[in-house]
Formats: C-alpha cells, structure tokens, sequence
C-alpha cells in the first residue's frame, strides 16, 4: 500500500499530526518515506476532498486531523483491501 | 541541499504557497532533506501547477492567444480576391403614369428578381463556370461538384444589389452587379458576360410579356486594381474565441477525473 492519500489518511487515524511528524509516522508504519513534495500533494488533496482538516495553532507547524469523512473513505478502502488481501492468502495457499 | 529545494518550492502556484508555503518550508527545515526530495518537490510543482484552476485559466488564455496568432497569421496566406463591378439601370419603357417616388418600384424589383433568377440558376452558372476562356474554380472543381461550385459562386462570389433606389431617371432603378475571383482579368470578364446576359435576358422578358423594360449599363466592369482586404481583425477575433473556447473545454476535461474520484472510491 503505497497510495499518499491512504498512507497519510492512516497515520492521522491515531491523532492529530503536522507534516514531518507524519512523515516520520509514515516510515515507521508502512516503511514508506514520502517526500515533501509526495506528502504535500497527497495533503492538499485530502483537505480539498474534506478527509482532513487543519487544526488551528499559533505554530508554523501545521498539524491536521481526519474528518469524519475520511475515516469513513478510510474504513471503505481498509475492508477493500483486506478483502483482496485475505483472497490472495486463501489463492497461495491452495496453489 | 535545503537552499536548493526551498527554491524549488517557489515553483509551486502562489495561491498554494499562500496557503501551504510556511507550514511546507516548516517541513523542508524538520526533516533530513536530500537529493531525492528535490526531484520530488519539483515533481509536486509540477503537478500543482498544472491542476489549479489560476493554471486552467492561464492555459485557456494561452491558447486563445495562440489561435489568434495561427489565424492572424493564416489570414495573410489566404489568396488575394478582387471584386470587377458593373452599374446597370433598369427603367420602365415608358415614364409611369403616377410621378411620386416609388411608384412602380415593385415591377421593377419582380423584374430584377426574374432575370436574376434565370441568370443565376445553376444550370446557368454551369455554363458560366465551364466557359473554356474562363475556366472558372479549377481547384474547387477537383473537390467539389460542379453544382456546389455553380451555388457557392452564386451564394458567395456573385453580389447584385440595388444601388439607390433613385437614379435621376423617374421610376428607374440602378442596380450593381459584382463578381470576386482571385484572377482580376477573370472577375472583369465574369461581370461583362452577367451584364450581357442581363441585357438577353431583359429581352427575352420583354418579348415574353410584350412590354420590356429599359436596361441600360451605367458604368461598365471595371478591372479591379486592389485586392480585398481581408478581415485580419475578424479572423483574429475568431481565433481568440475559439482558442479560448478550445483550451477551456480541454482543461474541463482534464480537471473532470479529479472531480470525480472521490465518488468512485466512495462507491467501493
């Protein structure tokens, strides 16, 4: 699972975060290091979809949060690919 | 490293930079920046220029503009045309009866009309065009039937229109007769051969019906020495509009996918 939107969608669903501390999130979890131009795009993109939002702060750090929306589109395309990823195990194993 | 990318990241549209610059810049200065990220955040200036609206209107504007050159400058390469015309009186045979202006003036438009038609029927206009010391349209002819040559030479080359209704003779009408050809020798000696026709055919009419009216030349064909200007202004206005319509209309479908994702994953 590579997809920006997804990785980052993934790494709010536990809280609150700016941009380098999803970055570092990302690698950890995914092992996936998006670059600042990668995570940005995929960022705006969220936020005009309205899967994410930016939570006022007097920092430059800005840190975002996951709206309503988008923890449902997340939800929709983690029982998405589990699905996949539960045929392909059964597939390998019968073949 | 940093210096390198925080230059790329001006490339990014302004109205992006006015939202996102200090919290990106914010970013360039926490994290481990290295070559790679380079490639990436031009990638990503890329792609924002090219998906923001600003840029959308940019490129509609841009294409307009560029039409509008291609057709200013196709209207230069279009052929010279030059218009011959000829001055020709049609009055009744005898003085009307009622001397106020505009009497009888419809006789003689439903005359005008008649002659017209026959001159200018296509079977006509056939014969005009296969001549052999005119040999008219050969280029449209390799492309065209001769019947849609005959009609758009009808409907486009061949002009007759009334010129003023009064002509210092009472109850006499005036009309022209004009013919553009890209050959000016040609267009003169297309408006002599209407004219003569005209004058057969006011004969043929006046036998016809017993009574014929009067037609006289008042200015024969002249050799046209200026080619009509063309409409540089029209065709760069055309150009424009259409430009801009084009590049709008391509920008709409590509901004069209981003529109609809969101709804195609919802669906899933």
């Amino acid at each position: 699972m590579t997809d920006p939107t997804l990785l980052v969608l993934a790494s709010l669903a536990d809280g609150d975060k700016h941009g380098y501390a999803m970055m570092e999130d990302i690698q950890r979890f995914a092992a996936v290091r998006l670059g600042p131009g990668t995570l940005y795009g995929a960022i705006t993109r969220l936020e005009e979809r309205g899967w994410i939002r930016p939570v006022n702060t007097e920092d430059r750090r800005q840190p975002y949060r996951i709206t309503g929306a988008g923890r449902e589109h997340l939800e929709e395309q983690v029982a998405s690919l589990d699905r996949v990823l539960r045929i392909a195990a059964k597939r390998l194993k019968h073949a | 490293m940093r210096r390198w990318i925080g230059w790329a990241a001006h490339l990014y549209p302004a109205s992006w930079r006015a939202r996102y610059g200090a919290e990106f810049d914010a970013l360039l200065d926490d994290a481990n920046v290295r070559w790679r990220d380079l490639a990436d955040v031009l990638r990503g200036a890329f792609i924002m220029q090219t998906t923001s609206w600003k840029s959308y209107t940019k490129a509609a504007v841009a294409a307009g503009i560029a039409c509008a050159i291609l057709a200013l400058a196709g209207s230069f390469l279009i052929p010279n045309r030059y218009e011959s015309r000829a001055v020709m009186r049609i009055s009744p045979q005898s003085p009307p009866s009622d001397s106020t202006p505009g009497a009888g003036d419809e006789d003689l438009r439903q005359r005008l009309r008649q002659m017209e038609m026959n001159i200018l029927g296509r079977r006509a206009l056939v014969s005009l065009i296969q001549e052999p010391e005119l040999d008219l349209y050969r280029e449209e002819r390799r492309r065209m039937t001769i019947e849609d040559v005959a009609e758009k030479m009808r409907t486009h080359d061949i002009r007759i229109r009334l010129y003023g209704a009064r002509t210092g003779q009472p109850g006499a009408m005036a009309f022209v007769i004009s013919f553009d050809y890209p050959d000016r020798y040609k267009a003169r000696q297309v408006v002599r051969e209407l004219v003569g026709r005209f004058a057969e055919m006011n004969l043929v009419l006046a036998q016809k019906a017993g009574s014929g009216g009067k037609l006289q030349l008042l200015e024969s064909a002249d050799l046209p020495e200026a080619p009509i200007p063309p409409s540089h202004i029209g065709f760069m206005t055309a150009g424009l509009g259409a430009g801009l319509l084009l590049g709008l209309l391509a920008t709409l479908i590509w901004r069209r996918p981003k529109w609809t994702r969101p709804n195609s994953n919802q669906a899933q």
